[in-house]
């Protein structure tokens, strides 16, 4: 592959959200609402939360819907905190919570807290809350749940009159021109997706239906994806850094199948990998100064040079010492003449000799060491290649001393050892000859037939593939005790082991044990040897490299890539491509890289459960098999006018190309001639208070909400029908 | 901002909300009550029903499609070297596989 096909690829990174926009208290409430009966809007996502005056345009706050209680170690006190203010304190962001469970408010007294936000942000300061308030609530909420929320507001904050309506309903109605047409709402929430048909510009709540995924559970499922592909990630991915992950490189594939055949092409992979660079900080590599290593390099000098001092030093000692022990030795013999013999006898004894003949060789060997010790203060090589000499043993016994005898004989061993070398060098030297011979005919074959000569060697080299390979396999196979191999295995070793072998009593006749008689029975313990045959693989090894070094040299069909390691090579690998990208070419060395994340599959992936949420072991139908089954039971026309007006809203649809892939679907289920679009919200988070505020400025509004003398004849979970909200039917 | 030192002049002292909360589950079942409509629309009731169609295979591994099912762990996996990797991979791994869809063993 050349270079140039590598795109650069942008490289991503990622942060750890710690702040968003702070509130303070607003000051307009005196001049602007104060008196006022304008009514307060609050979108209560389970994601965020969403305030403000609902004759306003856009919603005053927007923030996380999450309090933390905690107590201040270092000033003493209880602190409660909400939304933005949470990212202040590390110990108020470890215990931030939502009032929510899944869709539904669970929690009041977190739920308390958040509306005391909400209505301080706001710069309420009369002593009760003197505005009517529009909440939303999803869809089918548990009476109890608004029991305790109507309760709660009318109790705690003497509200003059409540009402609720649907986010997505409200995000639909926002977006529609006409407020009474037909239509299907696809909210993608945080903690689930719902479908709402349309009816009249009414919710049709009894075909609605709730997909239990949403921005939480990609999120998760993101991150435990990513866990997953890296085991040994050296930081802890959290689950904020998954949900920006999740944000910021997910999109809903138009052909799920296509992108996934894409991506093992690699050359669309690079299209759709994303590099996600984690934070980390770089190895510090101490780099020494020139003087610095000067300086090494010279003390390593110095110490080299004080041992070779010392050790010169010894040998000059030892060569000192030799030299006086041999001129005391030779004095000792010169005596030999000059002295008594027996006087002599006895000096010999005293200075540790046996006899004259230990005295020579002791003065010999003395000489010896002292002419080598000044050989090598002079640097004199005394090696010498000539052949030795045997010169005793041509002479026949009878013609030789006691002592030549002797000699004689060491002679002859010497002799031996002397020749034995000389065969093996020549043996040596035959076998190079025999080598090159072989290479010769072979390139001579080359030459003369290379067609012929090409499929040899693939064949040659095919069988060692396959030899190599098929070890391979075999060990992996015995490391398994009930493989089929180690069956075998053990049933030689049995077979071996036992006195009385398995053939003896088939064949009464034969009773001599034949073991041996055909070389090929050796072979049994080559069988059941378990330990790995290190040089024959070795061998194989370099055979293959041989005829693969050929092959490239010859075979303009065969390529680097290739060769027997290259297709071993770890880098290679469909699993290295995932994780790893292709270039810049991964190094496990290099921090950075190590603190990288590849997206690719997972892009897909994690928002394509929505559709077939059997990827996650979900047991629900996906998106569009629900649809198909909600409209199912409306006529033609009312279908028509259903599917040509599908509406996407919610953060979680947000994600790129889910409409187009919802189009693109629905265009092959449905008629050709329906027309069919999807449109999403304008803006799919902000929509639904901004629906909800339209609402609140209808002349019907204040028909539709409870008053307090309503809450309390009808009771907390009482409300009144308007079809962008619940319904409700009393439970007697 | 701490909201307990905070003056909330618009909250009625005498109100507290209920201490405790409850979860999503206990108000589900305190719900429940025999004499409900049958089309009356619920929390419960508007859940999705399970696919009628036979689910796509995935592999476990890659996210790639899966031709093939492991029989010794049950994991799906894509071409051979998915596989020389599924056999290197530890009890633990391949109940974290299973698990990210939901096929993991859960002892109880």
């Amino acid at each position: 592959m050349e270079d140039d096909d590598f795109i650069e690829q942008p490289i991503y990174a990622i942060s750890e959200k710690t702040s968003s926009t702070q509130y303070s208290p607003s000051t307009d409430y005196r001049s602007k609402f104060k008196g006022s009966s304008t009514p307060i809007v609050i979108d209560n996502g389970s994601y965020n939360c969403r305030a403000g005056w609902g004759s306003e345009k856009s919603p005053r706050f927007v923030f996380d819907n999450l309090v933390a209680r905690y107590r201040d170690r270092k000033n003493n006190v209880s602190v409660v905190a909400v939304g933005p203010e949470i990212y202040a304190d590390p110990a108020a962001k470890a215990t931030a919570r939502s009032p929510f469970d899944s869709n539904v408010v669970c929690d009041m007294e977190r739920m308390e807290h958040v509306l005391d936000y909400i209505f301080l942000n706001l710069g309420i300061d009369t002593p009760t809350i003197g505005h009517p308030i529009l909440m939303t609530e999803p869809a089918c909420v548990p009476k109890s749940s608004r029991k305790m929320m109507t309760e709660l507001l009318f109790e705690c904050y003497s509200v003059p009159s409540v009402s609720y309506g649907i986010d997505s309903l409200f995000s639909f109605y926002a977006n529609q021109d006409k407020k009474n047409g037909d239509g299907i709402v696809i909210s993608a929430g945080h903690t689930a997706t719902h479908i709402i048909p349309v009816i009249g510009g009414k919710g049709a709540l009894d075909r609605t239906k709730r997909l239990s995924y949403g921005g939480t559970q990609a999120s998760e499922y993101m991150l435990k994806l990513m866990q997953l592909k890296y085991p040994t990630f050296p930081t802890k991915v959290t689950s904020a850094q998954a949900q920006q992950l999740m944000h910021e490189h997910i999109f809903v594939a138009e052909d799920y199948q296509q992108i996934l055949t894409d991506i093992e092409n690699r050359q669309q992979f690079q299209k759709i990998d994303r590099i996600v660079q984690f934070p980390f900080s770089p190895l510090v590599v101490e780099t020494k100064t020139e003087e610095e290593l000067a300086r090494q390099a010279a003390r390593k000098e110095e110490n080299a040079k004080r041992l070779r001092e010392a050790a010169a030093k010894s040998r000059l000692e030892k060569l000192v010492q030799r030299e006086q022990q041999h001129e005391a030795f030779t004095v000792l013999k010169e005596m030999k003449g000059t002295v008594k013999k027996v006087e002599w006898l006895a000096q010999l004894k005293e200075s540790g000799f046996d006899n004259e003949a230990d005295l020579d060789a002791t003065i010999k060997k003395l000489e010896e060491g002292i002419q080598r010790a000044r050989n090598k203060e002079l640097g004199i090589d005394e090696n010498d290649d000539k052949p030795p000499t045997f010169p005793l043993l041509d002479i026949p016994d009878d013609q030789l001393s006691e002592a030549d005898k002797k000699e004689k004989k060491k002679q002859r061993l010497l002799k031996a050892g002397y020749d034995a070398r000389q065969r093996a060098k020549k043996a040596k030297e035959e076998d190079k000859a025999r080598q090159a011979e072989i290479a010769r005919l072979d390139e001579e074959r080359r030459m003369n037939h290379p067609d012929e000569w090409l499929s040899d060697l693939k064949e040659k080299r095919k069988a060692t593939v396959e030899r190599i390979k098929t070890k391979k396999r075999l060990a992996s196979e015995l490391a398994d005790r009930r493989s089929h191999a180690s069956q075998l295995r053990m049933r030689s070793i049995a077979s071996l082991a036992s006195d009385t072998p398995a053939s003896k009593r088939r064949k009464r006749g034969a009773e001599e044990d034949t073991f041996g008689a055909d070389d090929e029975d050796w072979m049994v313990y080559r069988e059941i040897n378990r330990e790995e045959e290190s040089e024959d693989e070795e061998e194989d090894m370099a055979s293959l490299n041989h005829y693969e070094s050929l092959l490239l040299q010859h075979d303009p069909d065969f390529l680097p890539e290739h060769a027997f390691e290259a297709e071993q090579d770890p880098t290679n690998t469909l699993l290295h491509l995932l994780k790893h990208g292709m270039y810049p070419k991964y190094d496990a060395q290099d921090v950075g890289q190590s603190h990288q994340l590849h997206v690719n599959v997972e892009r897909v992936r994690v928002p394509e459960v929505l559709f077939q949420p059997s990827i996650i072991g979900l047991d629900q139908a996906g998106l569009v098999d629900n649809i198909n089954d909600i409209v199912r039971v409306y006529d033609a026309s009312r279908k028509q006018s259903i599917v040509k007006n599908v509406f996407v809203t919610g953060g979680f649809g947000l994600m790129p190309g889910l409409a187009p892939r919802l189009e693109k679907t629905f265009q092959e289920n449905f008629n050709v001639g329906w027309n069919i679009r999807v449109k999403t919200a304008s803006n799919p988070t902000e929509d639904a208070w901004r629906g909800a505020a339209e609402f609140s400025m209808n002349d019907e509004f204040s028909k539709l909400s409870i008053s307090k003398a309503e809450y309390e004849e009808y009771g907390g979970e009482y409300i009144k029908e308007h079809g962008l909200g619940n319904v409700f039917r009393s439970s007697s | 901002m701490n909201l307990l030192q905070v003056a909330r002049p618009f909250k009625n002292k005498n109100y507290s909300a209920p201490k405790k909360a409850r979860s999503l589950k206990q108000l589900l079942a305190q719900e429940k009550q025999p004499d409900f409509d049958v089309d009356l629309p619920t929390y419960q009731n508007i859940e999705s029903p399970p696919s009628i169609r036979p689910a796509k295979k995935y592999c476990d591994i890659t996210g790639l499609d899966a031709k093939y099912t492991d029989p010794k762990t049950g994991l799906r996996y894509h071409n051979a070297e998915v596989y020389q990797f599924i056999k290197g991979l530890g009890v633990s791994s391949v109940q974290a596989y299973l698990g990210s869809r939901n096929a993991a063993v859960v002892l109880k």
